[in-house]
């Protein structure tokens, strides 16, 4: 008899050696499967031979320090390529078009009028020149505040999605817990539970401190705990700051409400935060001064001439008090819009409309260094910030590649520890059907030997 | 090193997603002929292309104004030649009348010629060109001499044009210098006076006359020495307009533009690149290309 449960322990064995190689063939293509290898050992003990094999376990292949480096390296991926993601729009509009050829046909139209102020479409080409130039300014401004409300947008979508998934972290680590003190196998869970991680881990830096209960700590910063160890989330919260609008990302540290935007060294959060508060802000601000630079500028000039009938005072542009908003707010002064007569070519209202030394000084303010605290030109201004917009773009698309590079090796790295070979699994699959066959025949022979021994009975 | 199923998929899924990105680059810059589009694609090439547009336009505006400044300034040459010619007729005329051969008759007929002579001159001192009167000064909207008394409403002044950047010229001269209103000998009124010594028949006067005719002719002609000047300078700016104008289109053209057979050739590249990548993604032992199996 012991003959036949050596071969029917073999056959389950064998059995459970071929499920396990086949659960890896079928899951080849699931994201976040990880490899098992089913683990057997020898049945009962000798004098008597032993009693077989039995299927001990199913056991997941991972290297903790690798899961480890992934988490690290998704998270300055996620960075970089949310940076580079929300920069793609500012660099557009500082691309061949728009402003700066705004400025420069404004400039050519001024040259232009100061040749013939006394000529009715020199300014008409001024007024509406200035105009365009204004509205180009109102358009960089509306598509950097559009690119800035497009990150605190996309914050708020990230931290629902962060919430989600540590919800699942907390319920899967739960679940496995149970599982497994009832003895159940719970390798699915953890991979579900691990896929979650990763995924967290390239939206925010986090880490993370397994329990030998099942249980898995989340922290954010290495400091609050969004998963705790008894399985409650501690769920992020976005709201835009009411002084700013920016949103800021808050969690509850020690029953308070902490901003914590500033933990998120990694992951998309960080990323689409150093955009907004880096070159987005940065392009708002060089804007703003620069419309401010070159609006001041010729008001001064335009204000103090005289026009076709001799009026004075008025100014060429509608500008903010001060830089904040300039961009934004610019536009053709109502004092001359549609009223080409007021523009001020002339010093001396006695030599109208012939007087063009006004126009010159108009005119002398494209070569002057007007912009940047009296330090560039406004074309050479513009030229230095697309040139630092262009630069810190350009810096965030090849952290993308480098970053990604890394994520890349990385993640072939854990590939090559825990994904699936088919080939393995193949491989596996034959060598269990073969140890199945083996205790197959083992009964077989266990069978014709009860047989020959009943047949000496009759 | 172990060697999953899914690395292989992910290879193959970059390789032609890494291969569709440089054919989309590559596309891009053959189609646009533009290397730098935008401010990243090279920072310091885009500074200084957009420092070489504004150059230009700067040089094409120059270029405009030396123009039309050298236009203004021969008109203002040729309206001096005619003057300075009448005067030298008015010479010739009162260099004969003061000779006593003459008898009254003919020097009141010599005294309308004369009076035809100031009329040239004076339509010559009230020249336009291009819609300004070239010897106003800033008060160049009106003709700057009166047609019958002669007397001068421009401001003396020379108007200026800038024809580069912190580089202004005079265009024309003064009226007031030039033709003598308030300095220097008054053209228009020693022809007046010349026609009426010629009326009054005396040949003492119209004698007398002459240091004033020849002052005015210098007059005129140190003008024109100047225009000339004037003339040479801005054929100089516009000569070097168009230059500066060319040269900021090359630089800017070098920095931003792609090589026509360089980005060509880069296509070309790239789509073999990315047929080379499909290719060997259709031989991985996984029909489909979706990932995981890690």
């Amino acid at each position: 008899m012991s003959l036949l449960n050596v071969g029917a322990n073999g056959m389950s064995a064998g059995t459970f050696g071929a499920n396990v190689a086949s659960q890896g063939a079928s899951n080849v293509a699931t994201e976040g499967y990880t490899r098992r290898i089913a683990t057997l050992a020898p049945v009962g003990p000798p004098p008597a031979g032993g009693n077989g094999a039995r299927a001990v376990s199913s056991q997941r292949v991972i290297d903790t320090f690798v899961e480890k480096r992934v988490l690290g390296v998704r998270a300055s991926a996620g960075e970089a390529a949310a940076r580079a993601q929300a920069l793609t729009t500012v660099d557009e509009i500082f691309g061949n078009s728009g402003l700066g050829v705004q400025l420069d046909e404004f400039q050519a139209a001024i040259a232009e009028m100061s040749t013939r102020p006394g000529e009715f479409a020199p300014r008409v080409a001024v007024l509406s020149t200035a105009d365009a130039l204004a509205r180009a300014f109102n358009e960089a401004s509306r598509r950097v505040t559009e690119a800035r409300s497009d990150v605190n947008g996309k914050l708020i979508d990230e931290v629902g999605t962060i919430n989600e998934r540590l919800t699942q972290i907390a319920q899967l680590g739960t679940e496995i817990s149970k599982a497994e003190i009832d003895g159940r196998e719970a390798s699915d869970l953890r991979d579900r539970r691990d896929q979650y991680v990763r995924d967290v881990s390239s939206q925010i830096s986090i880490t993370t401190i397994a329990r030998d209960d099942g249980q898995l700590t989340v922290l954010l910063g290495g400091r609050t705990e969004l998963v705790s160890r008894d399985g409650r989330t501690n769920l992020l919260s976005a709201s835009p700051d009411p002084a700013t609008g920016d949103v800021r990302v808050t969690a509850i540290q020690a029953g308070v409400s902490v901003d914590v935007t500033s933990y998120a060294a990694g992951g998309t959060v960080a990323g689409l935060v150093a955009a907004r508060d880096g070159a987005l802000t940065t392009a708002r601000t060089r804007l703003d001064q620069l419309a401010f630079d070159v609006a001041n500028a010729y008001n001064a000039v335009q204000s103090t001439g005289f026009d076709l009938d001799a009026g004075t005072g008025n100014d060429l542009f509608d500008v903010p008090a001060t830089a904040t908003g300039a961009a934004e707010l610019i536009s053709l002064s109502a004092s001359v819009a549609g009223q080409p007569r007021r523009l001020a070519a002339a010093q001396d209202a006695t030599a109208l409309p012939g007087d063009n030394r006004n126009a010159l000084a108009l005119q002398a303010l494209a070569s002057s260094t007007t912009a940047s605290g009296g330090t560039r030109t406004a074309s050479d201004a513009f030229a230095d910030v697309g040139t630092e917009i262009g630069t810190l773009v350009r810096t965030a698309l090849r952290d993308r590649d480098y970053t990604d590079d890394a994520k890349v090796q990385i993640e072939n790295l854990r590939s090559s520890i825990s994904g699936v070979s088919l080939d393995e699994e193949m491989l596996n699959m034959t060598r269990y059907q073969r140890a199945y066959q083996g205790s197959l025949e083992v009964v077989r022979v266990a069978d014709e030997m009860l047989s020959t021994l009943l047949a000496l009975r009759r | 090193m172990r060697v999953s199923d899914g690395m292989v998929q992910d290879l193959g899924q970059r390789a032609i997603a890494n291969a569709r990105a440089r054919n989309a680059t590559a596309t891009s810059i053959a189609s646009s002929g533009m290397r730098v589009q935008k401010p990243s694609d090279d920072p310091v090439a885009f500074a200084i292309g957009r420092r070489d547009t504004a150059r230009e336009q700067v040089a094409v505006a120059s270029a405009r104004t030396s123009e039309y400044a050298m236009s203004v300034s021969i008109g203002a040459d040729q309206a001096l030649a005619e003057a300075g010619d009448a005067l030298a007729r008015a010479r010739e005329l009162a260099v004969q009348m003061a000779s006593g051969t003459y008898t009254a008759n003919e020097r009141t007929f010599a005294a309308s010629a004369a009076r035809e002579l100031r009329l040239e001159v004076l339509n010559a001192a009230n020249r336009e060109v291009d819609g300004t009167y070239v010897f106003g000064g800033y008060r160049d909207g009106a003709p700057p001499f009166d047609a019958t008394t002669g007397a001068y409403s421009g401001d003396g002044l020379v108007k200026q044009v800038e024809v580069a950047p912190f580089l202004r010229l005079p265009v024309s001269v003064s009226g007031a210098t030039t033709f003598g209103a308030g300095t220097g000998t008054d053209v228009l009124a020693t022809l007046e006076a010349l026609a009426t010594a010629l009326d009054a028949n005396d040949p003492t006067a119209v004698q007398a006359l002459l240091p004033d005719i020849d002052t005015s002719a210098q007059q005129i002609n140190g003008a024109r020495v100047d225009l000339g000047g004037q003339i040479r300078g801005f054929d100089v700016t516009l000569a070097t307009a168009e230059l500066v104008k060319d040269r900021s289109a090359a630089s800017r053209a070098q920095q931003l533009e792609a090589d026509p057979y360089r980005a060509y050739s880069d296509l070309v590249e790239a789509e073999r690149a990315l047929q080379a990548a499909v290719g060997v993604a259709s031989r991985l032992p996984f029909p489909g290309l979706v990932g995981g199996g890690r």
